[in-house]
């Protein structure tokens, strides 16, 4: 199972972090960084298992694939943009983690305009 | 008396009842029960069951799940966005921004599922309304032509005015207010889901709620009137052909008692053809309406349906937006009946009300 190589990497990670922070904390910072993104990337197989079923899902109901991809892009940015807000609060770097968030909340927005310009279209041309 | 006898028998004599007339309501199509009007007076005439029921159930619910079938894969894409939201809300955000731009983008996407849904819907009620009207306008003079030779002149020319206005007021009532409220309130219902705090969706099914109360009330007062007229114009019916026959046999010396039974057989004749052409386009009118609405109920059930089963762990906003969807759809199979029930009643009053009764 996933969750166990997860969990059996994890813990390690954390106890050398904890280890790390009394003498070195620039190495922990980084240790904690780096087993953050792995842990992340650990994740992708089963995601794209369930991208693949929505995937058929979408492709049945005859939806643009695009706006399910879009929308799966804003989940997916936003739990970056707090996991790397969180990294730098966490080093004491609260205007950085400030900045990260609004970049994501513009980013968020660019990423949405489209779906709401493809409504706007679509209720225009539903009335009579 | 006599000139109302003359008139009779002129309109009698002169008056076309051409049995091919009603090929050209054949322009409104076939009926997904697979049959046109001419189709549906022919077999009447020769006696055949033009629908038989063993036959319609197998149908009904053939096409009750294939609609079910084609909007389980929206509702399926709806069900999948809604529970990937739901996990994803689940996990403690402090990154509020996210949390709302990751629902708003869903449901977007879910709003546009819905609203391409709708569109089609509602453009089906509003051609479903228009034709049954211009329908009823069409076979109103084919049936006249047959009513007055049926010593129905009076009735048809008593009744079919009000008719033609109350079937008109009653489509344009639904064109001009019960469509644009429907429209109105699914609008209200989608803007105010987006915010937690503000909610519209009370205000939405009042618009609904109203637009449906004053389309039925102008039914039941239109069915009112016409059941009415319908009532005291069938002995107005009755006294034409007496006085035409009392005319003739008294007016002709020899051949007069002879001509007296021809007008009675004319005008026998001429019944039976009204009543094949009005309740043929009963008919017509009942399995035109009845598998768009059989499809738009599936529609309504799959959508209560997914809104029940997503309030148990999506989010209020997007059960309220099904919630409102069904509500909306039901509407618009309000207005369909509506108007079909009164275009029905308007016929079969027509009908009722130039029958002989007890003049032959």
């Amino acid at each position: 199972m996933d969750i166990f190589k997860i969990v059996v990497f994890a813990l390690p990670s954390c106890l050398l972090c904890i280890l790390l922070r009394q003498y070195r904390p620039d190495y922990s910072f980084a240790v904690s960084i780096v087993s953050g993104i792995i842990i992340l990337l650990y994740a992708l197989p089963a995601l794209s298992n369930v991208f693949k079923s929505i995937d058929s899902f979408v492709r049945k109901a005859n939806v643009n694939t695009v706006y399910i991809k879009t929308a799966v892009k804003i989940m997916g940015l936003s739990y970056i943009t707090q996991f790397s807000s969180e990294m730098c609060r966490d080093a004491g770097e609260n205007a950085l983690a400030s900045c990260i968030e609004v970049c994501g909340k513009i980013i968020m927005l660019a990423l949405s305009l489209p779906i709401a310009e493809a409504l706007f279209k679509l209720t225009e041309g539903i009335i009579p | 008396m006599k000139k109302a006898a003359v008139l009779f028998l002129i309109i009698l004599i002169t008056t076309p009842v051409r049995a091919d007339d009603y090929n050209k309501l054949d322009s409104f199509g076939i009926t997904e029960a697979g049959f046109t009007f001419s189709d549906a007076v022919n077999s009447m005439t020769d006696g055949h069951q033009i629908v038989k029921a063993n036959e319609m159930w197998p149908k009904i619910y053939e096409i009750a799940v294939s609609e079910i079938n084609t909007n389980l894969s929206a509702v399926s894409v709806i069900f999948a966005l809604s529970f990937l939201l739901a996990v994803f809300s689940t996990s403690r955000h402090r990154f509020k921004g996210g949390e709302n731009a990751a629902f708003l983008s869903v449901y977007m996407i879910i709003t546009g599922i819905i609203t391409s849904a709708f569109g089609e819907i509602s453009k089906l009620g509003i051609s479903l309304i228009q034709n049954t009207v211009l329908f009823l306008n069409s076979v109103i003079p084919i049936l006249g032509t047959a009513i007055a030779g049926s010593a129905g002149a009076g009735v048809f020319a008593s009744l079919s005015p009000q008719i033609l206005i109350f079937s008109s007021l009653c489509g344009n009532l639904i064109k001009s207010i019960g469509m644009p409220a429907v429209y109105f309130s699914f609008g209200l219902s989608l803007i105010g889901n987006l915010s937690p705090h503000y909610s519209t969706a009370s205000l939405a099914k009042v618009i609904r709620s109203t637009a449906l109360w004053i389309v039925s009330g102008a039914v039941t007062i239109f069915s009112a009137v016409v059941s009415v007229s319908g009532m005291s114009c069938s002995s107005l019916n009755a006294a034409a052909l007496k006085s035409a026959k009392f005319a003739v046999s008294g007016l002709v010396p020899v051949l007069g008692s002879l001509m007296t039974d021809s007008i009675e057989a004319v005008a026998g004749g001429a019944v039976v053809i009204k009543n094949i052409i009005g309740s043929a386009g009963i008919l017509f009118i009942f399995f035109s309406v009845l598998f768009p609405v059989i499809k738009i109920a599936s529609v309504i059930f799959i959508y209560k349906i997914s809104s029940a089963l997503i309030g148990t762990f999506g989010d209020k906003r997007i059960t309220s937006v099904l919630d409102n969807m069904a509500g909306v759809l039901s509407a618009i199979t309000g207005f369909i009946i509506a108007c079909s029930v009164s275009c029905i009643i308007s016929l079969s009053v027509l009908l009722g009300a130039s029958n002989l009764g007890g003049a032959l």
